[in-house]
């Protein structure tokens, strides 16, 4: 599927240090047997109980409506696989996607399970790759349980850090959350992507 | 003809009596015109005076003020300097100024030495003072003296003794439905409007709103930018807008003299702005005089800290003043004296430590060995038949001229291998640990979890009855790593005899009611069982004591409130009838174009000024009191929605008339200068 972009289509793709690709077919395989996330953005004007009315963007998880706020200072694109979100003058870049698990996969007992799938996006040629200790509920937003990976790795001689974060949401079913950065900017694009994933609720929850 | 001598001496006088009443007449005449004419100069001098007298009492004012504002209250001594000597301005040269004072007065408006205290009608405290010149001017006709007199007024206006102060705009942007009784005032503008018809929005005849900037009905920054929503109506006066609704001068500062103290500029931290009243002063930096009167802070009676999860099986210990062990210290001051008894019992109304399962990370560093693949790039030279050619002639004579022929050709090869590599691998696992934490809830308008020190207020009520000098304040600070750490006041249904005011610099949320005069059964309050525009607040028989939270933001947290909800979705987290009496005095956002995260930037008004995050479809929350926002909130900045965080309960919301007379535990005053009537002895 094409993806739709929300902004200035100028560099978006080719600025995209990660692929923002259809599921794999480890993906597609597991399909089948979990609840369907649509990654595809629908709009709903909503009258508001008081104040102003909104327009709610939105996404389909488990057959809920997950709202979400377009972050700032960002170009936004999306298809059904998954957002990819370039933050304007940081050298980085955040993806979410659906998870190769589910949710009954439990975070913390499978924690080297998670390790290995999530480390299998390491770019080839990367050199003094290192992988720091895993990070419990990095994403500690609606009760989600979350589990984190951090690698720090040199590409082409550039500093580079990776992340890569299991996130069960209250719907039932679990999204990755990638981010990729210059060492100097992963600070700031983490923060991007928390701010991005705490602004998600459950319409009707 | 002869004529007799009788008959010309007769003639003669009646000659002589005309030259007389013509000379009487022209004599009157002439004196006429001169008296006018003086009156006329005395006139015009005497206005003189007045004028330049005046002139002369604004000066007046204009110094008074300033040193008040300065310095606060000023004694006689003080006053008159500020108008003599070299303080004394110049006045025309045919004038002399007799006197030139300003002199404090007291409750009968005779002078007094020092400053003095004294109560207007239902609204405030006093300070008078009378300003009086005396001019003197010589011209035709005399001496002329003026004496003029104006009272010069320090009005203290508790902050409380109206339904809403607001320093920022004031902003109801189509409430749900409303009825407000009680007075509003804003240092800023007012954007007042409703979204369905007037009658959604109405002021009751005893509210006025005051404003500093301007009034209008339409839509606040942040509002705008969202999906239209047709006509902002005008909300409902029911007096009518000319009589409820006008523009003042400005109601600054909090406490006598901090406003000129206020800089935001320069590098002190203890000097930065109305929300130096919740926060700590900053050791090592100055603290003015009259901010450091103004800090609860330094007012409190009590000052309780927590570091981390409280233990209270610690001993605590008397140390610098303080009861310290197990996360918590517990301060007395101001004239409170504190047993160690009363210290472990108030220690045990502060509760924040949860046992809970932690996920630890145990490391176990293994080597293991693999099979990496280790390049090795080579140049590599080999022929290659390299086919090509060329056709020559045209017609039937065309043919093609071979010119293959093997050419050497180098490129890169991976000469690479297999080999056995040994690394260190991090192949541990979680282990579930039980450890003592700070609890926390979740909130969902801030987007995180707030770690949480409830102050459970029927604990400790009976051991703030019982403190001797205990003034009623007491301050809460947790010094935790978190910025958004909160207080919460829970069981507050009874509140100390003599009124209590609960302050903290971070958040606060209240959970259930609060000075209702029960803690066990919400339902006894009539507001609960029952809510209705007259409802009781109270139970029978239960005074409401004199009452503050005051806080970065105030969060209230219905009866129905239970931790484990406070992620879920907002359908989760139902709320239940619940009423409040008490001031509550907090930060606001102002509202901003341009929102992020879903958010509109709207601050969500007035009426979100306690927030909400349950809800309360079909549940009232009553409240008797006065809203005071003095601040921007700074550690509490999530912006306004309603989606996943609140639905919006039944407000009766009412003014508490008893804080016309009530002097609430450190809530210092706003105040403002007044020229009183001109008078002319």
């Amino acid at each position: 599927m094409r993806p739709h972009l929300w902004s200035s289509q100028v560099t978006i793709l080719a600025a995209g240090l990660l692929a923002l690709a259809g599921p794999t077919h480890e993906i597609a395989a597991q399909n089948a047997q979990r609840p369907e996330i649509a990654f595809t953005v629908h709009r709903l004007n909503e009258p508001n109980v008081e104040g102003p009315d909104v327009e709610r963007t939105y996404f389909l998880a488990a057959g809920k409506r997950i709202v979400f706020g377009q972050p700032k200072d960002c170009h936004f694109t999306f298809n059904d696989a998954g957002f990819l979100i370039l933050p304007t003058g940081l050298d980085g870049e955040i993806q979410v996607s659906r998870s190769t698990f589910t949710p009954e996969s439990d975070l913390a007992e499978n924690a080297l399970k998670y390790r290995e799938s999530a480390a299998k996006g390491t770019p080839k040629g990367a050199t003094q790759l290192e992988v720091q200790q895993p990070v419990m509920n990095p994403y500690p937003y609606n009760g989600w349980k979350s589990l984190g990976f951090v690698w720090t790795y040199a590409l082409s001689g550039r500093p580079m850090t990776r992340t890569v974060n299991y996130i069960n949401l209250e719907v039932g079913v679990q999204v990755v959350v990638t981010t990729l950065a210059a060492k100097n900017d992963a600070e700031a694009v983490n923060k991007i992507a928390r701010q991005f994933m705490s602004g998600w609720w459950v319409m009707g929850g | 003809m002869k004529t007799s001598n009788n008959e010309s001496g007769s003639i003669l006088l009646a000659v002589l009596f005309m030259i007389l009443v013509a000379m009487a007449v022209v004599s009157a005449a002439h004196l006429a015109t001169s008296g006018q004419s003086i009156l006329t100069s005395r006139s015009a001098d005497i206005d003189a005076l007045s004028t330049t007298g005046e002139g002369l009492l604004d000066y007046a004012f204009g110094k008074w003020k300033v040193a008040m504002d300065n310095d606060g209250l000023q004694n006689a001594t003080a006053t008159n300097a500020l108008v003599s000597g070299s303080n004394r301005p110049a006045v025309p040269a045919r004038m002399q100024v007799v006197d030139l004072s300003i002199n404090p007065v007291d409750a009968n408006g005779d002078i007094s030495t020092e400053a003095v205290k004294t109560y207007d009608y239902k609204m405030s405290f006093v300070y008078t003072y009378r300003a009086s010149v005396t001019l003197r001017s010589t011209g035709v006709g005399g001496e002329r003296k003026v004496t003029l007199r104006r009272s010069l007024v320090y009005t203290s206006v508790p902050p409380t003794r109206g339904m809403f102060f607001s320093e920022g705009n004031f902003e109801l942007y189509k409430p749900a439905t409303m009825v407000i009784g009680g007075d509003v005032h804003t240092n800023a503008d007012a954007h007042i409007s409703t979204g369905t018809s007037s009658s959604n929005l109405t002021f009751l005849a005893n509210s006025k709103v005051t404003y500093v900037g301007s009034y209008d009905n339409a839509a606040p920054a942040g509002a705008t930018n969202w999906s239209s929503s047709g006509t902002n109506y005008p909300p409902t006066y029911a007096a009518g807008l000319s009589s409820q609704v006008k523009k003042v001068p400005e109601i600054s500062g909090i406490g006598l003299g901090t406003a000129s103290e206020y800089d935001t500029t320069d590098s002190n931290p203890n000097n930065d702005g109305n929300r130096e009243l919740i926060e700590p002063p900053v050791a090592g930096h100055e603290d003015p005089t009259s901010i450091a009167a103004s800090r609860i802070y330094n007012n409190a009676g009590l000052l309780i800290s927590v570091s981390g999860p409280i233990n209270s099986s610690m001993p605590l210990t008397l140390s610098n003043g303080a009861y310290t062990g197990g996360n918590i210290s517990i301060k007395a001051q101001n004239g409170t004296s504190l047993s160690a008894a009363q210290a472990a019992t108030i220690r045990s109304a502060v509760t924040n430590a949860n046992v809970t399962q932690v996920q630890t990370w145990v490391p176990k560093l293994v080597q293991v060995s693999e099979q990496v693949w280790v390049p090795n790039w080579v140049q590599v030279s080999q022929q290659v038949w390299v086919s090509r050619g060329y056709y020559t002639g045209s017609g039937k004579k065309r043919h093609w001229v071979d010119t293959s022929r093997w050419e050497t050709q180098t490129s890169m090869v991976d000469q690479g291998s297999y080999q056995t590599q040994t690394t260190t691998v991090d192949q541990g696992q979680y282990v579930p640990t039980n450890q003592y934490v700070q609890k926390t809830i979740y909130d969902k308008r801030e987007l995180q979890n707030i770690p949480i020190t409830d102050l459970n207020v029927g604990t400790i009520t009976p051991a703030l009855n019982t403190l001797n000098g205990f003034n009623g304040i007491v301050y809460m600070d947790d010094s935790g790593p978190s910025d958004q750490a909160a207080i919460r006041v829970t069981n507050g249904g009874v509140l100390p005899t003599d009124g209590l005011t609960i302050a903290t610099e971070g958040g606060l949320y209240v959970k259930g009611d609060y000075n209702t005069g029960t803690t066990t059964n919400p339902n006894s309050v009539p507001s609960n069982n029952n809510p209705s525009p007259n409802a009781s607040t109270t139970v029978s028989g239960y005074t409401t004591k004199s009452a503050a939270l005051v806080a970065d933001a105030i969060m209230v947290l219905s009866n129905n409130w239970s931790d484990s909800n406070s992620s879920s979705g907002v359908s989760s987290r139902a709320a239940s009838n619940t009423t409040l009496n008490t001031a509550l005095i907090s930060g606001y956002l102002s509202s901003v174009s341009g929102g992020s995260n879903g958010r509109s930037g709207y601050s969500g008004g007035m009426n979100n000024f306690p927030r909400f995050l349950e809800t309360w479809s079909g549940d009232s929350m009553t409240f008797s009191g006065a809203f005071v926002s003095l601040y921007q909130s700074k550690r509490f900045t999530g912006a306004w929605d309603t989606g996943d965080i609140y639905v919006p309960p039944t407000r009766y919301w009412y003014f508490d008339t008893l804080l016309l007379t009530r002097v609430l535990p450190g809530i210092p005053a706003t105040g403002g200068f007044v020229r009183g009537q001109l008078s002319r002895l």
